[in-house]
């Protein structure tokens, strides 16, 4: 459990590592299965945070602007979340496609008959 | 004979339609796509690296930049409608197709959303203003790539 009232964080790596351990808190199953998708965002959205920190301590932009930078870093996290459920679709497909495109040229091959057009296409390589 | 024949060849289309019309978890590849979401991100990318280079820390800028905003939205509306309207056989590949047309839209709102503080403040560089709107747009180019072999 986080002791949110005493986080000290001055580094990218700190912020990346109290991320991750925060999200495997909420669910470990969730990021085990997706941080390989996640975790080069999840570094992009701490560098952005601490760029928007020091930018704000030091007065290079005021806090309305910095509220408007993190409330778009949230949209886009949001999205990210989105991402690993649709890239979780794009390899079911792959792994249907890989498995039907084998068979439909096994099929093929020994018959001539083919079951899988969109698939198996004589006279290219791929 | 005509009619065993007539079955065999029915059969035969039947199993290729099982076989062949296999988009039941994400829509096929479309290199048009591909190619139109692409050159959005590579301008968005362009966009973000002249504010991380200092071009728009003068809100005073927000004039100029209007036509580069205009155009990349065009590009992403463009790329929205035709991920939209990609065949699918399924639930879960309308889901899939439907996650893309959101990653194009959500990169578009993130370029409106840069736009919007571009107006009110400048962008000021190194203070992690484009980051997001990069984040959604790779999301939306990978989105529309993911189905190439």
């Amino acid at each position: 459990m986080v002791d949110f009232a005493s986080l000290d964080i001055d580094t990218v790596d700190e912020l990346v590592s109290a991320l991750e351990d925060e999200l495997g808190g909420v669910s470990t199953r969730w990021w085990n299965a997706n941080k390989s998708v996640v975790a080069g965002y999840l570094r992009s959205l701490a560098e952005a945070t601490m760029q928007t920190r020091v930018a704000l301590a030091n007065h290079q932009i005021p806090a309305e602007a910095a509220d408007m930078i993190m409330r778009n870093q949230q949209l886009a996290f949001n999205q990210t979340l989105q991402f690993t459920r649709f890239m979780t679709l794009v390899l079911a497909q792959q792994l249907l496609d890989a498995t039907f495109k084998l068979i439909g040229w096994v099929i093929y091959n020994k018959t001539g008959v083919n079951l899988a057009p969109s698939l198996v296409q004589p006279g290219t390589t791929a | 004979m005509k009619l065993v024949h007539g079955i065999r060849a029915a059969m035969v289309a039947g199993l290729a339609l099982a076989l062949g019309a296999c988009a039941l978890f994400a829509p096929p590849y479309d290199a048009t796509l591909d190619q139109k979401t692409t050159a959005a991100y590579e301008s968005v990318a362009k966009l973000a690296a002249q504010a991380e280079m200092g071009l728009y820390q003068d809100k005073a800028t927000y004039a100029g930049a209007v036509d580069t905003y205009a155009t990349i939205h065009g590009a992403l509306a463009v790329a929205a409608v035709r991920a939209a309207s990609a065949p699918t056989a399924g639930k879960r590949a309308e889901t899939a197709r439907d996650a893309t047309v959101g990653f194009v839209k959500g990169c578009s709102a993130q370029v409106a959303g840069l736009a919007t503080l571009h107006r009110t403040y400048g962008l000021v560089p190194g203070t992690g203003a484009t980051t997001a709107m990069m984040v959604s747009c790779d999301q939306a180019a990978k989105a529309v790539g993911g189905m190439k072999n």
